[in-house]
């Protein structure tokens, strides 16, 4: 079929040669000859485009709720307007003031939404877009108020002055270089790890991200090319007013992101393109606007598949599943050859009279246990006997009244759950935690994230490092994808694997960390019988590999065949230690699972919701 | 033999793509009570979600009253009789007891007034929630918990009592006391499902067993002719 | 005496956009942004009963609140409803707020229009202050809302059902409680008062599209105030902004009473996340 054939072609091509095409089109564009109006119409395209990228980053990929991308945009544009009347008229300095401002509203203004995410944010970020008036009223007297900021001169570049062709092709390569970046961020393990964060905060502190920090850095990098764009615009018209940055601006520049699609780089440029052509067609449509740009965001967050990007994705996998590109067989392989598993220095984990009550509910009591490096410790109990809260003390997501953790005989202090994680404690859960749209690949690959550190503007700029980097974390990734059985699926989006599968991949995400300590929690609950052999297969091959692991399980088969120390927690307290052999035999503990034992009994025990079921906020 | 109020064949359920449950038939009678036994995770709680509604049934049938129940809305089912007391006491903490039992009865659709009337029954068989009515649930102990929960669902004049671990986290007098009354609903006429992991507790006041496991019954037999108790427990512990 | 008047009729506005949000978040968790819109519409509405068509008050305020019933019902059932996450319903329910504001422009232009209010617009004076009866209208519908609304959720049966719900939605279905009905009822109510609301706001901040947006702001920064779900903590929260901003008004200038009301927030949100009345969320883990 020469359609298959023609496709096949097209997607050879990088999608980024797409992107490049135009940038390169763009460029040579003055010299057709286009008019005044169509290159002014790039050029305001272009300077939305960069406002709703901003949006893309921090919305889209790190889900931050910040819809007050404007005022990032208005510091970029005021300071880059009172510089330009004071004298300062260099276009880089301009860029690096602009950038400079926003960045510092962003950060400033963020922290205490960031903090709570979710409605707060967004309202503190859209309150911003209502301050810009007064705020810049206030500074009347540099900024013009209510009239407007006038005097702003022609920019210059080293001392030259730059013609209207010069200064529309300083604005296509602003445009180029900030979309190169942002692409750069997003298939970095950067871009991984925010949309880990959007899609479970606990999860990317489990492979030890400071979730504030990742947020933080998401919105403040949002906020950037706002700013960028603020200059632009300040000297596209040497004319400054609060027309330009109002609420119809902002719900412009987000219907923009919504209708290109919120996660996609590119996207932006095509929301961005039908935003301003619209707005530019005529004054009947700005009447309008407010109408359509309302339709745009109801109609876009109810399909929420991503606007326009999200529609073809599906297009796309449908092609590439026609042209053979995608492999269809999504069976998992077995458990692979064990030369993957590296010799790992596990950790000697000892918890001595741990306590943890929830109100008035005391869930544990004065529990002790020891993890042993090259060995699998098992967690038994009946529901509600404190299994899941135990996992939860050692990962740090609740602190204990009393007692003591220690790794190696050190103390693990109740310190945030990323610190912990950093120490080499890597865990799955319960339900598995798999971010949307992300390779198989990439999501063992995150669990790297700490092994390796790889700097943010090492992945813009793609330094050697950064590439050195990359190049181990995906050889990694696939070596412990073929011990798991999932080495053929790599390249698949890891979201749209079955139950077992999606199991599996958090015990390699978990192994990609190289972990001293390994916690399984009900990795084998849902599995079928062969994925249970191959998973036992697999926790065998990373035991001899030297890591100490625990496991939470109720399949007590299971347990009894791959654990070489079971621990039986019975109503918060520890009921029975030892060997499979004897624990199988103990009548207390047969009792107690069958709950016919009437010591120690004590009542209000809350059950435990698990780590990762309320990961929803 | 009468006919059973409640017929469940060859149910297969789950959570979205996560299958718990693939084969699991039961049966419960008006004046008895059936036990459904099996390990954690062996797929009881999932069956009683689905037979109250909140999960999709992907196969098998559900026959309630003569007539199925795959195509009732969850709501509905309570207002046909079917009333289902999940396990982790899941009370309205910031309620009062007595608005609880209340809203126990919302699907008799009576005023407030005639409601009210209704709790002298409730009250009659949980003296000590009269004592309590007017704290917060969320403020009683864990057993008188289980008591607001099991008078919310017989609040709504239930002909089929579904009670999911009611001594889960209980201490062994509480235990006996919830199993002594859960047993005197029986006389009363009530069919009772009742999920256990407390397998002897649940065996000496059951009629009937169904064990499970793996989504798949293993032991299916009225109590009188099981002989010997251990066979539950072994198919329960999963051996 | 007349400036604390000016700022608790002000912060009756934001209160009762509070109650609106609390409506829709006690019933389902969602957050209606379009709450403030909706009541800009019902101050439309009555301007148009009022002048245009020259109906009587009591006529004016039941066609306000069955419009803007009518809509409410609309934008639950195209933006609410299929959607499932409460943060993208925060997208979609700006979004048809904003296509309310839009739609208002075109239908009633963008010069704010003067809402009559029952009677004369006649200053009264009040215990050494003066107010204008409106302001004292606004003041006495916020606090009567409230209390109506308290007890209500106290004494019927749906009340104590929405209540329920607010605490455990799966449980509240499993008594019977039709939940996506009530949720959606609950919507219309809003849309009902926010009918009613626009009646009494219009005569105190006039007709006028863009008011949407502050509106939505301010009634959140009530909310984050008292906490969400609190009736009586978005009363007090309404009360505490429009204080804040006349106060911030009259002494250091216009320019800085949004800027007060921002920083409020901000506190508010560092120091007590949960709001004054809210009550701590257990175990988020």
């Amino acid at each position: 079929m020469t359609t298959v054939k023609w496709w096949k072609t097209l997607r050879a091509v990088p999608s980024w040669a797409y992107a490049a095409m135009l940038g390169v089109f763009l460029l040579v564009l003055p010299a057709l000859q286009p008019g005044y109006s169509v290159t002014r119409q790039v050029q305001l395209t272009l300077i939305l485009a960069l406002v709703v990228s901003g949006l893309n980053l921090s919305l889209g990929y790190a889900g931050q709720l910040a819809i007050g991308q404007v005022a990032m945009y208005a510091a970029g544009a005021y300071t880059a307007g009172i510089i330009s009347v004071a004298g300062v008229t260099d276009l880089l300095v301009q860029l690096l003031a602009a950038g400079t401002a926003a960045l510092v509203v962003g950060i400033i203004t963020g922290i205490p939404g960031l903090r709570l995410g979710s409605w707060s944010l967004a309202m503190t970020s859209f309150f911003l877009v209502l301050l810009v008036p007064d705020v810049v009223s206030i500074f009347e007297e540099h900024t013009g108020g209510q009239l407007g900021l006038t005097g702003i001169q022609g920019a210059t570049l080293f001392g030259y002055q730059l013609t209207p062709t010069d200064f529309y092709l300083s604005v296509v390569v602003v445009a180029i270089l900030w979309f190169a970046a942002f692409r750069n961020i997003i298939v970095s393990r950067h871009g991984i790890a925010f949309q880990m964060l959007k899609h479970s905060p606990v999860l990317a502190s489990s492979v030890g991200m400071s979730v504030f920090r990742v947020k933080l850095t998401g919105y403040a990098t949002g906020a950037i090319p706002a700013g960028l764009a603020g200059a632009l615009f300040a000297n596209l018209d040497l004319f400054v007013s609060l027309d330009a940055f109002g609420f119809t601006v902002a719900t412009g520049a987000l219907a923009a992101s919504i209708l290109g699609g919120s996660v996609s780089v590119y996207g932006a440029l095509l929301g961005a393109a039908v935003v301003e052509f619209a707005s530019s067609r005529s004054d009947s449509f700005q009447e309008y606007s407010l109408v359509f740009f309302g339709l745009f965001l109801l109609v876009g967050g109810v399909l929420l598949s991503g606007g326009v990007a999200g529609a073809v994705r599906p297009l796309v996998a449908r092609l590439d599943r026609a042209a053979g590109l995608i492999g269809a067989d999504r069976r998992s392989s077995g458990a692979g050859e064990g030369e993957a598993v590296h010799r790992i220095d596990g950790g000697l984990l000892e918890v001595t009279g741990v306590s943890k009550a929830f109100g008035g509910n005391r869930v544990l009591t004065g529990v002790s246990l020891r993890a042993e490096p090259g060995r699998v410790t098992a967690l038994i109990g009946p529901n509600g006997s404190g299994k899941t809260t135990m996992l939860n003390l050692i990962c740090g997501y609740y602190r204990r009244d009393v007692g003591e953790i220690t790794m190696d005989g050190k103390p693990i202090k109740t310190a945030a759950t990323h610190l912990i994680a950093r120490l080499g404690v890597a865990r799955t859960f319960q339900t598995p935690l798999i971010p949307r749209s992300v390779t198989v690949r990439d999501v063992v690959a995150s669990g790297r994230y700490t092994v390796e550190r790889a700097s943010f503007a090492g992945a813009i700029l793609r330094t050697p490092r950064f590439r050195a980097v990359r190049r181990r974390d995906r050889q990694r990734a696939d070596e412990i994808l073929g011990l798991v059985g999932l080495g053929h699926l790599a390249g698949t989006e890891a979201a749209t694997l079955p139950l077992g599968m999606r199991r599996m991949l958090e015990v390699a995400r978990g192994l990609a960390a190289e972990p001293k300590v390994l916690l399984l929690d009900e990795a084998a609950s849902g599995l079928d019988e062969a994925e249970v052999e191959t998973l036992a297969e697999v926790i065998r091959r990373i035991r001899d590999a030297g890591c100490t692991i625990i496991l939470v399980e109720h399949n007590f088969g299971l347990v009894l065949s791959l654990a070489d120390e079971i621990v039986v927690l019975a109503r918060g307290s520890v009921l029975a230690v030892g060997p499979p052999s004897k624990i199988a035999n103990d009548p207390r503990v047969r009792d107690e699972y069958l709950g016919t034992s009437d010591e120690g009994a004590r009542p209000d025990e809350p059950v435990i919701t698990a780590a990762g079921q309320e990961s929803t906020s | 033999m009468t006919d059973p109020l409640l017929t469940v064949e060859h149910l297969a359920t789950g959570y979205g793509d996560l299958r718990a449950v693939w084969d699991v038939s039961f049966r419960v009678w008006s004046g008895r009570i059936t036990a459904l036994l099996g390990r954690n995770g062996s797929g009881k709680t999932t069956s009683l979600r689905a037979v109250a509604g909140l999960n999709p049934v992907h196969g098998g049938t559900m026959t309630y009253d003569g007539r199925p129940l795959e195509s009732v809305a969850a709501h509905r089912r309570v207002a046909l009789g079917v009333s289902y007391v999940q396990e982790g006491k899941r009370v309205f903490r910031a309620q009062s007891v007595r608005e609880n039992l209340l809203l126990g009865g919302y699907s008799l659709k009576l005023r407030r007034k005639a409601l009210e009337s209704e709790l002298a029954r409730i009250y009659d068989l949980f003296p000590i929630l009269h004592a309590k009515r007017d704290d917060p649930a969320g403020s009683l102990s864990g057993g008188q918990q289980q008591m607001v929960a099991i008078g919310q669902a017989l609040m709504a004049k239930p002909r089929l009592l579904m009670l999911d671990e009611p001594s889960g986290g209980l201490a062994p007098s509480v235990v006996a006391e919830v199993m002594a009354r859960v047993s005197e609903l029986k006389e009363s006429g009530l069919a009772i499902l009742l999920v256990e992991q407390a397998v002897e507790a649940a065996m000496d006041v059951a009629d009937h067993v169904t064990v499970i496991d793996i989504g798949k019954v293993v032991v299916n037999s009225p109590v009188h002719e099981i002989d010997d108790l251990e066979k539950i427990k072994d198919a329960c512990i999963g051996r | 005496m007349t400036l604390i008047y000016a700022g608790l009729s002000l912060g009756a506005v934001y209160a009762l956009v509070a109650i609106g949000y609390n409506i829709v978040f006690v019933a389902s968790r969602s957050f209606n942004f379009a709450q403030a819109q909706l009541m800009t519409i019902g101050a439309f509405v009555a301007y148009t009963g009022h002048v245009t068509f020259g109906l009587p008050a009591i006529a004016v305020v039941l066609l306000a609140m069955i419009a803007v019933m009518l809509i409410a019902s609309i934008e639950e059932r195209i933006a609410v409803r299929p959607v499932a996450d409460h943060q993208t319903q925060l997208i979609t329910t700006l979004g048809f707020g904003t296509m309310l504001t839009g739609i208002a422009q075109l239908v009633w232009g963008s010069q704010p229009l003067d809402v009559p209010f029952v009677g004369a617009k006649g200053a009264i004076t009040l215990l050494g202050g003066r107010l204008y009866t409106f302001e004292l209208g606004l003041i006495v519908l916020a606090i009567v809302l409230v209390v109506v609304i308290h007890l209500y959720n106290r004494r019927m049966m749906s009340g104590l059902a929405l209540v329920a719900m607010s605490q455990d939605d799966e449980a509240a279905l499993l008594r019977g409680i039709n939940v996506r009905k009530l949720a959606f009822a609950a919507f219309a109510v809003t849309g009902l008062l926010a009918g009613l609301m626009g009646f009494f706001i219009g005569p105190k901040t006039f007709a006028v599209a863009t008011l949407g947006s502050a509106l939505a702001l301010k009634g959140f920064v009530a909310l984050a105030i008292g906490g969400f779900g609190s009736f009586y903590g978005g009363l007090a929260g309404g009360f505490a902004v429009g204080l804040v901003e006349a106060h911030a008004a009259r002494y250091l200038g216009s320019e800085f009473s949004n800027l007060s009301v921002f920083l409020i927030l901000i506190l508010v949100l560092m120091i007590r996340p949960t709001g004054l009345f809210g009550q701590l969320q257990e175990r988020t883990v």
